[in-house]
């Protein structure tokens, strides 16, 4: 099934009517679905037999830097039935004078169950978080860890439990003319 | 060389042997010394060679340990996270004294690589105090090796019972 045949499918039989469907040249075309929308659209793609997405291949997340500011979530979903595959987009927006924490979204790990390390991981690295998860918690940085480190304004502290973050900056290292190691280097060359 | 007491057996060697109540201890300390598996990325493969039959790290008396109870070295190789930083002081504090540090590693020395990451502890000598810094990525078995012997040098130099000298 193409890709184009599985838009026409989700607007005939869920009567979404604002999907987009982006196809590019280079990398993998890709449909932008609506937030609220995007649960019924899983379960949809799953169940369906015509679609029968039945594995999630990909879940991640890009912050997109640009007017506006956006927060992607991609999913990469494959049908081994029917060998075919599809990318789907949710576009979170991200305005700067928002704390993260805005940033809510609908969980697909009911749909997917492989989809709940993934969600947490964007999570993670990107602060959004997932509506219906079952154990919502960060996945790779320790639960006292402030901060998103994917969002590119992410900024890193000073300290994490008094460890300091800070690089030292080597000292230049001074070598005096009649340093010993030197002129037995040029003893040996000469 | 005459003997100097007439009354031992006067048959090659004499029996007694003179040396420091320090100097004894330091021997018997820098002959083995114990060290503890602490492989956090690819100097942990770096490190079983050393272990291994090639490099054999058990002909100076350094055999591996899984616990630090049992251990006098630690030997971090690898690169270490601001996660597991404080399971890695708790490991060291668990080590009975005297405990000696082995930094293995560019990541382990300053953060190495991966220095201008979010979650990598830039040298864990921010955690732990360091006796011998390994630079390499990852260093051979051999540069390991010379870095235990230069920790053995540095354990013969130390006095416990007498002031420093």
């Amino acid at each position: 099934m193409q890709p184009e045949h599985i838009r026409k499918r989700l607007e005939e039989a869920l009567g979404i009517t604002d999907l987009v469907w982006t196809a590019s040249l280079h990398g993998d075309s890709y449909l932008v679905v609506p937030t609220e929308e995007l649960r019924r659209i899983a379960f949809f793609l799953k169940e369906d037999p015509q679609c029968a997405f039945d594995t999630l291949m990909s879940l991640s997340g890009v912050h997109q830097l640009g007017e506006p500011e956006l927060l992607e979530v991609v999913y990469h979903l494959y049908s081994i039935r029917l060998r075919h595959r599809l990318v789907v987009k949710v576009n979170l927006e991200r305005p700067l004078a928002l704390s993260h924490f805005y940033l809510r979204m609908n969980s697909v790990s009911e749909v997917w169950p492989g989809a709940g390390w993934l969600e947490r991981e964007v999570y993670d690295m990107f602060g959004v978080h997932f509506v219906g998860h079952k154990d919502f918690r960060r996945l790779l940085l320790p639960p006292d860890w402030q901060g998103h480190p994917l969002l590119k304004d992410y900024q890193e502290s000073k300290a994490y439990r008094n460890i300091s973050t800070i690089r030292e900056k080597a000292a230049p290292t001074e070598i005096a003319p009649d340093d010993p190691r030197i002129s037995v280097k040029m003893s040996t060359s000469s | 060389m005459p003997h100097l007491y007439s009354n031992l057996p006067s048959q090659g060697f004499c029996g007694a042997v003179f040396t420091t109540v320090d100097q004894a201890l330091n021997w018997c300390r820098l002959s083995s010394i114990w060290y503890l598996l602490f492989g956090l990325a690819c100097c942990a493969i770096e490190l079983m060679q050393t272990g291994g039959p090639r490099t054999d790290l058990d002909r100076i008396g350094s055999v591996f340990r899984a616990t630090p109870r049992q251990s006098d070295l630690m030997i971090v190789a690898g690169t270490l996270t601001y996660k597991m930083a404080p399971r890695l002081r708790l490991l060291y504090d668990q080590m009975a004294e005297p405990k000696y540090v082995i930094a293995m590693g560019s990541c382990a020395n300053c953060g190495g690589l991966f220095q201008l990451s979010y979650s990598v502890v830039k040298g864990v000598d921010k955690i732990v105090p360091v006796d011998v810094y390994v630079p390499g990525c990852p260093p051979r078995p051999e540069a390991l090796t010379y870095g235990i012997l230069k920790l053995q040098e540095k354990i013969s130099r130390e006095r416990f019972l007498v002031g420093k000298c």
